[in-house]
């Protein structure tokens, strides 16, 4: 048997080797939200790896256009390079801490108005790395924060999507965009409601949202915010708006519209992770 | 020793794309550099060792690509090598045109691929003909660069074993 194996172990490995990743697709698929162990793993390492490099890396930017800064500043004027150093220095620092504070105050301001929302920051750690997907990855950084699956992730913009894999601080958020996202949307004002659905364009953040052929028409720039009807996505977050509704057309029993999305996830560095929402019960993660 | 050096440079490499691409403004999707590993591997290794190489850098890509079906990659990239091992022998990967082309069939064998699979073990996937055109961006940009993103990889024959196995790539 040994010997067997030792004079075919090429077609013996590459057997084996071919089998066990059809083993773990068929596991992985098989799991709609809850992760297995070989995925909690691989995303854990993969995520710390991504938030430390995505730190270095945004230091070693920001450390360079300082350099850049400060090299244009001498050629201008020798003799005050040192002063002006000092204060071109201060002056980005100031810049970026008070876009800094904007950004924090507006998730704040979030916060407070939507005070109906258990709501935890995450700082975005990494982005798409497959032309097929529309997902990304944040890490949560608050104690006892952890993130879990079909919890939704929000800007004080609008919808950003919703946790589709969680292991420790770290969670795959599954964009609108994504040919896989499906939220339960209504017309702000209308209430005609409908299913959002991602179109999966790499080249622009758009989805399509669908509602029933006896709804009357949209008109233009009419506004969709989530239904809450999924009880993934609380009531009211604003999605996108209907750019074209004379491009509406029929996608079997619906019509469909294209929708521009309010929030670029391409521009995002923090989002909120919704933990929860007074007064409803989240509907267990399936098996 | 050789495989696990050129792994953790494929690690290190696909952690700084997308932060560094996100600086740089470029979508971090548009360069497929497991691809360039496994075509590397085929090129310049052993056939087992390769094969097993090969399927750990797909299990990277998976660890790195997220919402995507554990294994996928790794089963891709498994069958890729088989491929590219099959191609190297007429087609040179240490010429630049040769690699160009290899590198092309093998993005559009992968997409392919990962339709395929996506059908057949991803519930939630849309099975729709333009997903097939969102892989060609990527396809293109890894093939022009491919040569230049051979250099990390015969980076590590040189430091480790003193091989030059692309050097007449950039001559």
């Amino acid at each position: 048997m040994i010997d067997f194996l030792v004079r075919h172990r090429f077609p013996v490995v590459v057997t084996t080797l071919l089998i066990l990743p059809l083993a773990l697709m068929y596991e992985s698929g098989r799991r709609d939200s809850a992760s297995s162990i070989p995925e909690r793993a691989t995303m854990a390492v993969a995520g710390w790896l991504q938030g430390l490099v995505g730190g270095a890396v945004g230091g070693l930017s920001g450390a360079a256009s300082d350099y850049v800064a400060l090299v244009n500043l001498h050629e201008d004027n020798e003799r005050l390079r040192q002063a002006n150093e000092r204060l071109v220095s201060e002056a980005l620092e100031a810049k970026k801490l008070a876009v800094e504070n904007q950004s924090l105050r507006r998730l704040l301001e979030m916060k407070r108005v939507r005070h109906d929302l258990d709501l935890v920051p995450a700082t975005v750690v990494a982005r798409e790395l497959t032309p097929f997907f529309r997902v990304g990855r944040i890490s949560v950084e608050t104690e006892g924060g952890a993130p879990q699956a079909d919890q939704a992730v929000v800007t004080p913009m609008g919808l950003v999507g919703r946790v589709v894999r969680a292991t420790g601080s770290t969670a795959d958020v599954m964009l609108l965009a994504d040919t896989r996202s499906r939220v339960a949307c209504e017309v702000l004002g209308r209430g005609i409601l409908g299913l959002m659905v991602g179109s999966g364009n790499p080249d622009a953040y758009v989805a399509r949202f669908q509602v029933s052929q006896t709804e009357a028409p949209l008109e233009k720039g009419a506004v969709i915010v989530t239904s809450g009807h999924d009880r993934v996505f609380p009531r009211g977050i604003e999605v996108g708006y209907v750019p074209r509704p004379e491009d509406r057309r029929q996608a079997g029993p619906f019509v469909e519209y294209d929708v521009m999305l309010v929030v670029n996830p391409a521009a995002l560095s923090e989002v909120l992770v919704v933990r929860g929402v007074a007064g409803q019960s989240r509907p267990a993660a399936n098996p | 020793m050789r495989s696990f050096l050129l792994l953790l440079v494929l690690v290190l490499l696909m952690a700084v794309q997308s932060p560094l691409f996100a600086v740089l403004g470029i979508r971090p999707s548009l360069l497929d550099l497991p691809l360039i590993a496994t075509l590397y591997l085929a090129s310049s290794s052993r056939a087992l060792r390769g094969f097993v190489a090969s399927v750990g850098v797909g299990l990277i890509a998976d660890a790195f690509t997220p919402g995507g079906l554990l294994g996928m990659n790794a089963e891709i990239h498994g069958i890729l090598y088989l491929l590219a091992l099959g191609l190297v022998a007429r087609f040179p990967l240490s010429r630049p045109v040769p690699l160009l082309l290899v590198t092309s069939v093998s993005a559009v064998l992968k997409t392919l691929m990962f339709y395929l699979f996506s059908v057949l073990f991803d519930r939630a996937f849309e099975p729709r003909a333009e997903a097939l055109l969102w892989g060609l961006p990527t396809a293109l940009l890894t093939a022009v660069l491919s040569p230049l993103l051979f250099l990390p990889f015969a980076g590590v024959d040189r430091l480790v074993q003193g091989r030059r196995p692309t050097e007449s790539l950039l001559r």
